[in-house]
């Protein structure tokens, strides 16, 4: 396994105690992203991308010229008002920008398409609260066999990239929660598996020397095999035509809204389509997460 | 050679024949029989030195003999088999609940790299205990599982399907190809001969109609699903001429098989040995090459002739089921020489299911190739027809 890429909020502290590894910064303001992809550079370190977290929605941001030849992983609760993008959304379209919107508001789910038709790759998370699974269903077909042109939408197009049907097909990587490909950093740089272990203060070392055998770490071996608790007996999820992809991802939110399993189903039968569409035409070679 | 190394279990699944057998010889083989195995193996190979051998661990639960046994028999094999042990061929069939890393090593130099296993996540078939405490078994198969996977070993497993699994056959589908999605999965009817357990029995029809539920979630997605038997093998008997579906459906075990059990004794097969019919003697007294040529085996041997000429006279699926096991068989009628109740499954899952779904037609009767035997059935002898 190549040893994972180190996620961590923008510091010169941590950069320090760091060399040649591949990383992502994270920051809040926009503002910051040019000197964050700076500091990492001067430090002999791979700049994966930096993250922004951003509180205010997409059409209040202003892309800065100078993002050029920096991947921005650009997190927004939502786009905002179409009008004040119109303004921005050229040079947004012209930075190796990913949006990220929460699939939870239903509004995001058709701002979505409209970045897309736009030529900006885009990606929907989820978070504690449901999608609405028939529109999210939509916006999947839309992603993955809509005939007008249009770029990526994560996380279908990354499922379609790493799917093999006969295996499951993983995606925590789309919103850097893998910890096989991303370990998340501290301000003290002990680590965790993911952000949300992070933000809950659930470390599995103080520091990275400790990581040499990542692979074997306790911690690791345990949430690689989390999947078996849902193997002790015929639950919903473990019993479900969906579990190939979703892995009990959603096992929260089953119960108040079950269409998880008809469109993960459905979704498997549109990446085979897909793929078998795709094999004739590729797609431009752009950043991806 | 199906070694059956110990009769004990740690498991006390309702349908198992070794747990409820009525006259229990020594449960766990001693060394000395182990060893007389690989003596025994190394002059028949010697003898016949077209001749492979298969060595198939079993019990009860074989892993309850402790890694040591397994190096002991290792060592058994390189002081006796030194020119033939490139002929021996091992496998295990565990429950996986005590498999560990020691394990793993010595199977690995046994040439194992998959590992057979059986599985329920249905509560109160299998597991320690009366009744069976599934929660405990399901904890432990698990922890074994994550072991084999991590050190490398591929695996396959049985499902058994019972009269509970008829109540939720998607979902046990589902949750069989969701924990192998890349396959090496075979679903097969549980086997109930005596009074007890009939709450789980289940009817040929019943299990045709329960492979007919699952078949209509396979084939429409059988690259998602590849692997899952006993769909795989029929369809490459449809596609390219294979015949047989299973080691019950072969038609040939009349000279391929022996079981060794603990104390010695060997016999036709696991089955045979539970019940005590076709015992052939001890592995002390008789060479595995004497024991072939047992008389017993004659009424075997003659099966596919007798079956041909009476129970399964014109059927045209004759050549991949060759009347069923003929132990089945045994069991149902008190003789070896009729096709077994087994055979309305196959043919109701063919017909009823198989074909309808598929548009294919089998056409497998024995005027399309030889009558079996101990002859490999030619891939000639069975033809496909499409329907419109």
């Amino acid at each position: 396994m190549v040893f994972p890429i180190l996620v961590f909020r923008d510091s010169q502290k941590v950069l320090d105690r760091l060399h040649g590894h591949r990383v992502v910064v994270r920051v809040d303001d926009p503002e910051n992203i040019v000197d964050a992809a700076s500091r990492v550079q001067r430090t002999g370190n791979q700049l994966s991308c930096v993250i922004c977290d951003s509180v205010r929605p997409l059409s209040a941001i202003t892309p800065a010229e100078s993002w050029a030849g920096i991947p921005v992983a650009l997190f927004v609760p939502e786009v905002g008002r179409l009008r004040d993008l119109t303004a921005t959304i050229h040079r947004t379209r012209d930075l190796d920008v990913h949006v990220y919107l929460p699939a939870a508001r239903p509004e995001n789910l058709v701002s979505l398409r409209i970045l897309a038709s736009l030529n900006v790759p885009s990606c929907a998370t989820f978070g504690a609260e449901p999608p609405d699974w028939e529109a999210l269903a939509d916006l999947m077909t839309y992603a993955l066999l809509g005939p007008i042109p249009h770029v990526p939408i994560d996380p279908f197009e990354y499922i379609a990239d790493h799917y093999a049907p006969d295996r499951w097909t993983q995606w925590d990587a789309v919103t850097f929660s893998d910890p096989r490909r991303y370990l998340h950093l501290d301000a003290e740089s002990r680590v965790a598996l993911s952000h949300d272990d992070l933000l809950a203060g659930a470390f599995i070392a103080d520091d990275l020397g400790a990581l040499d055998d990542i692979e074997r770490h306790p911690a690791f071996v345990e949430r690689a095999g989390r999947w078996r608790r849902f193997f002790a007996e015929c639950t919903q999820c473990s019993c479900c035509p969906g579990w190939r992809v979703c892995q009990g991802m959603f096992v929260h939110t089953v119960e108040r809204a079950p269409g998880c399993s008809a469109f993960f189903t459905e979704l498997m039968d549109v990446v085979e389509q897909h793929n078998a569409k795709r094999r004739q035409t590729r797609q431009p070679n752009r950043w991806r997460p | 050679m199906i070694v059956k190394a110990t009769e004990a279990c740690n498991s006390n699944c309702l349908y198992c024949d070794v747990v409820h057998k009525a006259v229990k010889g020594p449960t766990t083989m001693p060394l000395d029989v182990i060893e007389c195995l690989f003596r025994r193996a190394n002059e028949f190979l010697e003898e016949t030195p077209n001749e492979e051998l298969n060595v198939v661990w079993h019990g009860g639960e074989p892993l309850l003999l402790g890694p040591g046994s397994y190096a002991q028999a290792l060592e058994f094999q390189r002081r006796h088999c030194h020119d033939t042990s490139a002929r021996i061929h091992h496998s295990i069939q565990t429950n996986l609940s005590l498999f560990t890393s020691e394990f793993a090593r010595v199977f690995r130099e046994l040439g194992i790299d998959c590992i057979g296993t059986s599985y329920d996540p249905i509560g109160g078939v299998r597991g320690p205990g009366k009744p069976p405490d599934t929660a405990i078994y399901n904890a432990r198969f698990l922890r074994g599982l994550e072991v084999v996977e991590q050190e490398g070993f591929g695996w396959g497993v049985i499902y058994v399907v019972t009269q509970f699994t008829l109540k939720r056959p998607d979902a046990l589908f589902y949750f069989m190809t969701n924990l192998k999605p890349d396959g090496g999965i075979s679903f097969s009817p549980v086997l109930v001969y005596g009074p007890e357990p009939r709450h789980l029995a289940i009817t040929p029809e019943e299990y045709a109609d329960f492979l007919g539920t699952i078949f209509r979630l396979w084939w429409p997605h059988s690259e998602r699903f590849r692997g899952v038997e006993p769909f795989r093998s029929l369809l490459r008997n449809a596609r390219e001429g294979a015949c047989s579906l299973g080691c019950g459906e072969s038609g040939q075990c009349a000279a391929s098989h022996w079981n060794l059990a603990p104390d010695g004794r060997v016999s036709h097969c696991g089955r045979s040995h539970d019940w005590g019919l076709l015992d052939y003697g001890s592995i002390f007294d008789r060479s595995l090459a004497d024991m072939r040529r047992d008389g017993q085996r004659d009424i075997l041997a003659q099966r596919n002739e007798v079956l041909t000429n009476g129970d399964c006279q014109g059927c045209r699926l004759w050549l991949i089921c060759h009347g069923g096991c003929p132990l089945d068989s045994w069991a149902a009628t008190g003789s070896f020489g009729h096709k077994t109740p087994w055979c309305r499954a196959t043919k109701r899952f063919v017909e009823t299911h198989f074909e309808p779904v598929t548009g294919l037609r089998l056409k497998f009767s024995v005027e399309d190739g030889p009558l079996g035997g101990s002859e490999p059935l030619g891939a000639t002898s069975a033809q496909v027809e499409s329907t419109p």
